[in-house]
């Protein structure tokens, strides 16, 4: 097994703020409602054109509900990503009460897997056509993957190391993980990290093209599942030392106590069927977080809803955290690649702080060869330690270790 | 001052595939040849420095990039080069090295080529062969996947500074002690549409940058070999920001013995800056003659100061990236 040289954490880290926006909501009270609500957001898509794909379907916010935004004039001329992303990124910082303080985090750390993807498309299309340049240099500008962390970094006026973590699937926990880690390890003292990521024609077509999208509904770890439906969003944590914390008078939301990554060499798009990449990864942050795997109390799963997926991580679960409820909240708001990782390690904060657990939509029956125990409904629910897991192309595992703040 | 150690180098240019020859051509100013890149579809066309596909034999015959774009066979063959320099097995690695890998455009050969084929085809569907190798991370896939590690692997994306993150991120996790190991790799690959890209963002304008391609990898760890450390790495709001971030970063620093630098075509600022500050050390700028290859470039310079160090420990080189999208580094090799 992989991950015996974890060490555990030296300083405690807790997350101060945090802030989502995506097709459950504009904002965390939004999307907390929608979580509580359970139903799925998945719709036609109207942002690009899907003829000729066997899939139709995903969850995205419509751009009239981004122009509604309240966003200032000045982020007109972003991608729609960078404007998801700051929207999060405000409301996260905000929450953290940092707002009108001159503080800035020392570092500024986001997972995306495809930038401002939609921008790309339009100067690859561009080129053969007679478009004006004045436009398409935008378009080569704002599709650059860390230009929402720069726009984000300038309005917010931080100076920060920025870093952009592009692990396909697992981005957004790779980002946040790193980020716990540099606090764990003293390293910094207050780091904002998140993920992002944008619906793109490209990207929905590449996942048609692997018949990875599902022509039904979404349904994680039912034994019907038939593939995954996309989303999109942003979420934002504010990470610090319990020091930093304390220090500024401020109060945890929730405590981000261990991460795991490895690699699962298996195949480019496959997990391993046995489960050893979602298991090393969740070793690895039981192992940093101290605990022992009986102790969690609910996983916020990757939990895509494809055949290999589901069964790969769900192997994992039963072997590992049998005890633990399980849903995955793809089934409500899709697969947001990049932004999923943060998406749900802020359902899973919700999840501890409001004290429930968000339902795994579409499920009937699993697997007749794996025993999990699956939320079917919004379930009240005490739950003191989570575990979130992200998977990624390329064999990408991270887990993220969450505990509740008294 | 991190604990990490540069143990290992390897590259893959269009100077050829060793830092000893790359290191003579760029001290010889010797510049490598040009090539055109045809945008097949438009009347137009760009000199560049392309690798030649049959420079990377190591990786012609393995299983797992069968269907790779040149970017992961590059990222491939400097990873074992690294690795051979360090006269380690890829089995001699402990099981929970970690891979940084870094890049600023990707497979940008195959999403190109996806793309394309969705739009000839005028329906939503591409190649499902394609797709998965357009993801940032497929080029580190392959390359734990040929060297079997299955430790953490994290890929950085931004402009050649990514390179620059990839280093930290790899000595936080040396000292932080998450992995006793860390391979950094980077690699680019060049395409039509990037040089469409970068003339449209008018750094391919006569006199401007030529464009390139290739990778290089640092394996990080204890033993024999410079220390590295990150003495700047931040993200600014203009390239002339950029530039006064590292200027900042050289108050109090003492002469070192070699600066190697990331300026190119007619974008020479950074060598102004330093002929100014140390009027007596040597400068090198690989990029004037192997191209602008972007985060492979930026490991291609800290390679080349690895390699001074060899013939000098007690050496202290100086490596700084202006990067295009207003990022800047700037790292200390030493003792």
């Amino acid at each position: 097994m992989v991950g015996s040289s974890s060490p555990s954490w030296q300083n405690e880290v807790a997350v101060s703020g945090f802030g989502c926006v995506g097709p459950l909501g504009m904002e965390t009270k939004s999307t907390l409602d929608s979580l509580h609500t359970g139903q799925p957001a998945f719709q036609p898509v109207s942002l690009f054109s899907t003829e000729g794909c066997q899939c139709h379907t995903a969850a995205f916010l419509p751009d009239p509900e981004l122009e509604s935004a309240g966003l200032p004039g000045k982020t007109r001329s972003w991608h729609r990503a960078a404007r998801m992303l700051l929207l999060a990124t405000q409301e996260a910082w905000q929450m953290a009460e940092i707002t009108g303080s001159t503080l800035s985090p020392s570092h500024w750390i986001v997972g995306t897997t495809s930038g401002g993807m939609s921008w790309g498309e339009d100067f690859s299309e561009s080129l053969h056509q007679d478009s004006p340049r004045l436009n398409r240099r935008r378009l080569v500008r704002e599709y650059l993957p860390q230009q929402p962390l720069l726009h984000v970094a300038d309005f917010m006026q931080w100076q920060a190391k920025p870093l952009v973590v592009s692990n396909a699937c697992a981005s957004g926990s790779n980002a946040v993980g790193h980020a716990a880690r540099l606090v764990a390890s003293g390293r910094a003292e207050l780091v904002v990290c998140g993920g992002y990521d944008a619906l793109s024609r490209l990207v929905f077509a590449g996942f048609d093209a692997l018949r990875a999208l599902s022509t039904t509904v979404s349904r994680p770890f039912d034994a019907r599942r038939d593939g995954l439906l996309l989303g999109e969003g942003a979420a934002v944590l504010v990470l610090e030392s319990a020091s930093h914390l304390a220090k500024r008078k401020g109060r945890p939301l929730a405590w981000l106590r261990g991460y795991g990554a490895t690699s699962d060499n298996h195949h480019l798009t496959q997990p391993d069927p046995s489960g050893i990449g979602p298991s090393s990864a969740m070793h690895r942050a039981l192992a940093t977080a101290g605990w022992e795997p009986a102790s969690v109390d609910y996983i916020n799963a990757h939990g895509t809803g494809t055949p290999y997926n589901d069964s790969s991580e769900g192997r994992a679960i039963a072997q590992l955290c049998p005890q633990a409820l399980v849903s995955s909240t793809k089934s409500l708001m899709g697969h947001s690649l990049g932004a999923a990782g943060a998406m749900e390690a802020v359902f899973s904060i919700l999840s501890l702080q409001k004290e429930f657990l968000p339902l795994n939509a579409g499920f009937r029956s699993g697997d007749s060869d794996l025993s999990l125990r699956i939320v079917t409904e919004t379930t009240p629910f005490r739950a003191r330690r989570i575990l979130s897991n992200s998977f990624g192309f390329g064999g990408a595992n991270a887990c993220l270790a969450l505990e509740v703040a008294e | 001052m991190s604990l990490a150690r540069i143990v290992g180098t390897g590259v893959v240019t269009p100077l050829g595939p060793t830092i000893s020859g790359f290191a003579a051509s760029v001290c010889e100013e010797k510049c490598a040849p040009v090539s055109m890149v045809h945008h097949s579809g438009r009347n137009v066309e760009f000199p560049a420095h392309t690798v030649d596909k049959s420079s990377t034999p190591e990786t012609a015959r393995l299983p797992r990039l069968r269907r790779s774009s040149p970017i992961s066979h590059f990222a491939v063959a400097a990873a074992l080069r690294a690795l051979d320099s360090a006269a380690l097995h890829p089995e001699d690695l402990p099981s929970d090295t970690a891979l940084v890998f870094a890049s600023s455009n990707g497979s940008v050969v195959y999403t190109r080529k996806f793309f394309d084929g969705l739009l000839q085809a005028n329906t939503g569907s591409g190649s499902p062969l394609l797709f998965p190798e357009t993801v940032y991370n497929a080029p580190a896939s392959h390359v734990a996947a040929t060297l079997g590690l299955v430790g953490e692997t994290i890929t950085m994306v931004s402009d050649a500074t990514a390179a620059c993150s990839a280093l930290q991120t790899a000595t936080e996790l040396i000292d932080s002690g998450a992995a006793p190991m860390v391979l950094v790799v980077a690699a680019e690959e060049l395409d039509p549409i990037i040089c469409e890209g970068y003339q449209t963002w008018r750094l391919i304008d006569p006199g401007g940058v030529r464009f390139s391609e290739g990778a290089a990898a640092i394996l990080l760890g204890p033993g024999h070999g410079p220390s590295i450390e990150i003495l700047d790495l931040s993200m600014t709001h203009t390239r002339a920001d950029a530039l006064q971030s590292i200027e900042q970063a050289l108050t109090d620093l003492p002469e070192p013995d070699l600066i190697v630098v990331s300026g190119c075509g007619k974008f020479r600022e950074e060598e102004t800056l330093f002929a100014k500050r140390f009027p007596d050390t040597r400068i090198l700028s690989p990029r004037r003659w192997a191209g602008d290859a972007l985060a492979a470039a930026s490991i291609w310079q800290v390679a080349l100061a690895a390699d001074a160090w060899k013939n000098n420990p007690t050496s202290t080189s100086l490596v700084s990236v202006l990067g295009w999208n207003r990022c800047s580094s700037l790292l200390r090799l030493g003792p």
